[in-house]
């Protein structure tokens, strides 16, 4: 039991899993009081058929959905946004439902935002807990590439982040129909972004146990299911298990501040392109040995989840955080065809590097400098590919 | 935006699903009735239910339903399919079609269906669970075995359902259900 | 007069850190399988200058390249090139231009020069057939570039930078006389090593071709295809590129209000007419040539530079201005501060949405002239709100948002074509190696202009698209205006004669059996009448491949791969107001068919075999 001053946790959620997961939705609906709810998903849910088993989820129930707009773009876009809220008032919606993954998720709650609050301007809700009332039911139904800020309390619009308690969807619902791997790349990059989260989460300083359920579940889900699921990516029960570690390390995100690989990650990301779940997988083997290396805490539990009982228990207890970090070097070496070994693979430019080094320094987070970061990212650079 | 490229969607219906709920909903109401008349678990569970007790058994929201009461005799009576706007002493409805066709099709038994919260029982939680018991002997007398044991929790042994009652209330109640 | 017979075949090499300058023999090999111009400035680049560096800093480097054809008086060939790494997109760039720097470089015995290092203080060059001569060019710090040039023209002529390229503006271009080395930022780049401007003397060379007779023929073939084209002989000549604004404006594809809408009922205002016979245009043009594209008037009592199409088409219907006076305003203050008017203008369509939608704080509106002027301005001295603008729309989106309506490719701002109207156009844009380059592929003018292409489809687009780029990037290595290409396919005999539909099917379906029906051999034939070695019209195209994929090459190593192969939002999810079918650019179906036909992997990135075939060496 760790001793802590104080800590507090929140989760809103309530999660609907398994089989026919999405026909309870139309009850659940009911009671928030909805019958009519508008559906906004990414435009390969219609693509890949998703949408005709997600609408015929609603036959018999008295539920009308309000509109489908399946046309969300690559990002979160402020004026699909305020197009949609006419077609919220316009169809009498009452609910928000959100189909697929991140830019539906984040216009999801932006739109929640606007309709919920009355206001006319999302941008002076920009930041942390600006939001006092509850907003509109909002439900989320992931699908695969779902990255797990889809189901926290964040949302990133036009590049401003909004996080507040009530950006958590009152229902995420998980079904096997929905999570089903097309793209076996985008599932990894995910994969890793909730990795991140829920490592990052679990090595905090701000680790509670309660976080600790969530991100440590999540870590176990990862390795236990992404070889599985590089192995046949239509295992539709590694494909589930994967939606549940996203949830889990988005609920574990959101109580936790982010950490060194998440922040550059985000930078490199916004600096070249790359995606931010292959930025993080590179970069997360190297800001933990160095979190190690400056003596920030980190759990021999970690083991316990990467690795299972058996391993924990007979790896003595010097020797469990060097095991969590090779473990780690395994899941990445697992998924070498999608997350390249090291920074260079992504022939980022070094004066580009040391750009996202000074981004990462002026957010202000976990106190690193840029040296710090600058360690990490040279480290990350030149590593080799593990065998 | 076009909003006309994004028309409301209203629902549509699973008819050879829900005519199939509603064709089992109807046996094991009748069967129900048939076996208050011949079991004697079930007339003792029915026994110990209220006087004029009625409870509904159907699919949310707006069915297909089963409505079973107890008449003047303390005999379980079928009473139809059609809700209308009752209320009933306990309402144990099922909360979607796929979920029912679950139950019905034996994929989930009563109780893990109640486990996975696929149920909501609104009324007495104790009568509640006496109209599971009495589901559980109706499934017994109207499946085979290798069906009914899918559905209930445990199949009774030969020391507490014999052979005899199990064989002969069938046909007795299979009769009753069809006919009369 | 020295007479140099084909060419110098000699670079200078400068190191503004030492203050020394060295002389390259250019190795007769690399000519000939890069030709020249911008092929041979990209060999050279990539044989001194290691990946990774910073566009300003100064380990980069920048190529002027003169090209075989200068100096010779073949037609359109006052033309030169130049080869950096762009600050605004990170990748490599190339620009043309046809200011008298070419002509006075080549005439001073040199075939071009690079620059390296930085200098201490604000420095310029000065050029003559014995070398480099490093003077202090503080005096001239400051000063925009009509001015700068006319205290250098009693040296000679000028390559310099204006207010922007000091203040390394990501999209600050370089002048010479009143022509450009538009786009990428390679003004910044000199501003960034501190060199205001390179003066060359000339007039010390004659440059004669090495096989007269043939150059004679040749020329004289490439000028009658020239004055019988409709388009190099009627339609620019007369018209000036502003001529595209009715014929975008008719096919959809004329950029309205950041992109939202393809024609608008005020675009006849700004048409190549108005301009031209409301203004009392006269001819004002590169030397030599023959097209005679370039036009100078009379707006509001004032000469000045009749702005060309993408100016026109960005600065006016893009921001829904229809006045010519106060465009041409804009264009002279661009063309002073030393801005390209392209990424300038949509940076600045980009903050007026972005204003609009709440997401960055300015004073600019849709419809509205004012304060426009000022922000160029500010953009060219990086002040106020023009410090921000000057960094480009995909850095501004980065920050702000509005990814989805910053219209550029790789960081460099779209030209004027709206590709939801002409799909082929859309992959030329998203795979040009340079960034949303329309001079590629131009496959607009066969879509939209000729009729040559269905423009809605993506059939025979990948091939063509690669056809057109390893053709354009011969001609920009030759160096000849790449108008001329409009007489050279069109004008050839055997086109004359077929039927516009057989052309039509066979560009669309086999594209390289197509070209054996054109005759591009004039181009080969100069190349090889003024150099004396052998090139065919294939072995120039293979070259024109090389070149491309030496390019994209070059890229890859600085991280480009598939994910940058793409188009803005807007133009993948939105359609144009003006399309009831609301068509977007279906680019995922076209690119993967563009990598197969240019031998790429998946990613984008040159296979090893690829590579192998065309002689470029793995570094």
């Amino acid at each position: 039991m760790q001793k802590k001053a104080f800590y507090s946790f929140f989760n809103q959620s309530k999660y609907l899993a398994g089989a026919r997961a999405l026909e309870h939705i139309p009850i659940e609906l009911h009671s928030y009081d909805a019958v009519r709810p508008l559906v906004i998903a990414t435009k390969d849910v219609t693509a890949s058929g998703l949408k005709k088993i997600f609408v015929k989820a609603f036959y018999d129930s008295d539920v009308t959905i309000g509109g489908f707009y399946d046309n969300v773009g690559g990002t979160a876009a402020i004026s699909t946004i305020k197009e949609l809220r006419i077609l919220f008032h316009d169809r009498g919606c009452d609910s928000i439902i959100a189909l697929g993954h991140g830019p539906a998720m984040d216009t999801a709650k932006g739109l929640n935002m606007l309709v919920s609050l009355g206001v006319d301007d999302i941008f002076t809700l920009e930041g942390e807990d600006t939001i006092s009332t509850p907003l509109k039911p909002f439900f989320t139904v992931p699908t695969a590439g779902s990255c797990g800020y889809d189901m926290s309390n964040m949302a990133v619009i036009e590049h401003h982040r909004f996080k507040s308690d009530f950006l958590f969807p009152d229902v995420v619902c998980l079904d096997p129909r929905m999570t089903g791997i097309n793209d076996i790349g985008r599932a990894v990059e995910s994969a890793m972004v909730a990795l991140t989260h829920a490592m990052e989460a679990s090595d905090s300083t701000m680790h509670n146990p309660m976080n600790d359920a969530y991100s440590l579940a999540a870590i176990q889900f990862i390795h236990e299911n992404l070889p599985r699921a590089l192995k046949c990516p239509r295992n539709r029960e590694a494909a589930l298990a994967l939606a549940y570690a996203n949830a889990l390390a988005a609920v574990a995100f959101s109580n936790a501040p982010a950490g060194a690989a998440h922040i550059l990650g985000e930078a490199l990301n916004k600096l070249t392109g790359n995606d931010p779940g292959v930025c993080m997988a590179i970069l997360l083997p190297h800001a933990t040995e160095f979190m190690v290396g400056k003596d920030i805490l980190m759990r021999d539990e970690l083991l316990l989840a990467q690795a299972g009982m058996d391993a924990h228990a007979s790896t003595p207890e010097k020797d469990r955080i060097k095991e969590s970090e090779n473990q780690l070097k395994k899941l990445m070496a697992s998924a070498i065809k999608y997350v390249p070994a090291n920074l260079k693979s992504l022939r980022i430019p070094p004066y580009l590097i040391e750009q996202a080094a000074r981004e990462a320094e002026a957010s202000g987070s976990h106190g690193l400098t840029f040296k710090d970061y600058m360690t990490i990212l040279n480290n990350a650079g030149k590593a080799p590919a593990v065998r | 935006m076009n909003i006309d490229k994004y028309p409301e969607l209203k629902p549509g219906k699973k008819y050879i699903k829900r005519y199939y709920v509603a064709i089992m909903l109807w046996i094991v109401g009748r069967a129900i009735q048939a076996a208050c008349r011949l079991d004697k678990e079930v007339i003792k569970e029915f026994s110990e239910l209220p006087e004029k007790f009625t409870f509904s058994l159907g699919v949310l929201p707006d069915g297909p339903f089963m409505i079973i009461g107890k008449d003047d005799k303390g005999r379980a009576k079928y009473m139809g399919w059609n809700k209308g706007r009752t209320r009933f002493p306990l309402e144990m409805n099922i909360k979607s079609l796929e979920a029912a066709i679950k139950v019905f099709t034996f994929q989930e038994g009563t109780a893990t269906a109640f486990a996975r919260e696929r149920f909501i029982v609104d009324g007495d939680l104790g009568y509640a669970l006496a109209v599971v018991r009495v589901l559980n002997i109706i499934e017994v007398y109207l499946l085979p075995k290798i069906i009914t044991k899918l559905a209930v929790k445990r199949y009774p042994r030969w020391s507490e359902f014999s052979p005899l009652r199990k064989w002969v209330n069938r046909i007795l109640i299979y009769i009753r259900a069809f006919t009369f | 007069m020295q007479e140099i017979i084909g060419t110098s075949n000699k670079v200078l090499e400068v190191d503004l850190t030492t203050k020394k300058f060295t002389i390259s023999d250019v190795d007769l090999k690399d000519l000939s399988l890069y030709m020249g111009g911008k092929g041979l400035g990209l060999k050279m680049l990539y044989d001194r200058m290691p990946a990774g560096v910073d566009p300003l800093g100064e380990e980069n480097m920048i190529a002027f390249m003169m090209g075989v054809l200068m100096g010779t008086g073949a037609p359109c060939s006052g033309r030169f090139a130049a080869v950096t790494k762009s600050p605004l997109t990170g990748i490599m760039a190339s620009a043309s231009c046809g200011g008298p720097f070419g002509m006075a470089l080549k005439t001073s015995g040199w075939d071009g020069v690079i620059v390296k290092g930085k200098s201490p203080k604000p420095v310029m060059l000065v050029v003559d057939s014995k070398g480099v001569e490093f003077r202090d060019a503080g005096k001239y710090w400051g000063m925009d570039t009509h001015k700068v040039q006319e205290h250098l023209d009693k040296i000679g002529s000028a390559v310099v930078i204006g207010p922007a390229g000091e203040n390394l503006v990501s999209y600050a271009n370089i002048c010479s006389g009143h022509r450009f080395l538009g786009r990428g930022g390679m003004g910044a780049v000199m501003g960034s090593k501190n060199l205001k401007a390179i003066v060359a003397k000339g007039k010390e060379y004659k440059i004669v071709p090495k096989n007269q007779k043939k150059f004679a023929r040749t020329r004289k073939t490439c000028m009658d295809y020239i004055n019988n084209n409709k388009v190099s002989g009627n339609q620019y000549r007369n018209l000036g590129t502003n001529s595209h604004v009715m014929l975008s404006n008719k096919a959809g594809i004329l950029p309205v209000r950041n992109f939202t809408t393809g024609s608008h009922g005020e675009a006849h205002k700004v048409s190549a007419e108005v301009m031209l016979t409301k203004f009392n245009a006269k001819k004002s043009t590169c030397k030599p040539c023959a097209i005679l594209c370039g036009h100078k008037a009379t707006f509001g009592g004032v000469d000045r530079i009749v702005p060309e199409f993408e100016t026109t088409g960005l600065f006016g219907p893009n921001l829904e201005i229809f006045d010519p006076v106060i465009i041409s305003k804009w264009n002279e203050t661009c063309s002073l501060m030393g801005v390209d008017t392209i990424s300038a203008a949509g940076t600045i369509a980009w903050a007026m949405e972005a204003t609009e939608k709440g997401l960055f704080k300015s004073n600019l509106k849709f419809g509205c002239p004012d304060h426009i002027d000022q922000t160029l301005l500010d953009i060219g001295h990086a002040k106020g709100i023009g410090k921000e603008l000057g960094m480009g729309s995909r850095w501004l989106s980065r920050k702000y948002g509005g990814e989805d309506f910053a219209m550029h490719v790789k960081g460099l701002e779209l030209a004027a074509y709206d590709p939801r109207g002409a799909f082929g156009q859309g992959l030329a844009f998203a795979v040009a190696n340079r960034g949303a380059c329309h001079l590629s592929a131009a496959f607009f003018a066969l879509e939209a202009y000729l009729g040559m292409y269905a423009p809605y489809t993506t059939w025979g687009k990948a091939s063509y698209t690669a056809f057109a780029e390893e053709c354009f990037d011969a001609v920009n290595s030759l160096h000849i205006c790449q108008f001329t290409a409009f007489p050279v396919f069109l004008q050839p005999p055997l086109i004359r004669v077929l039927p516009t539909i057989s052309l039509k099917i066979s560009l669309s379906a086999m594209a390289p059996i197509a070209v054996q029906v054109m005759d591009l051999s004039i181009w080969s034939k100069f190349w090889s009448s003024i150099t004396g070695i052998k090139m065919n019209m294939w072995q120039m195209l293979k070259a024109g491949r090389r070149i491309h994929v030496l390019e994209r090459y070059m890229n890859t190593r600085e991280g480009i791969s598939r994910k940058d192969d793409t188009l803005p939002g807007r133009l993948l999810h939105e359609g144009r107001k003006s399309d009831p079918k609301g068509r977007t650019v279906p680019i995922d179906k076209m690119v993967p068919k563009y990598y197969k036909v240019r031998g790429y992997d998946k990613n984008g990135i040159p296979k090893d075999r690829t590579l192998k075939k065309l002689g470029i060496v793995k570094k």
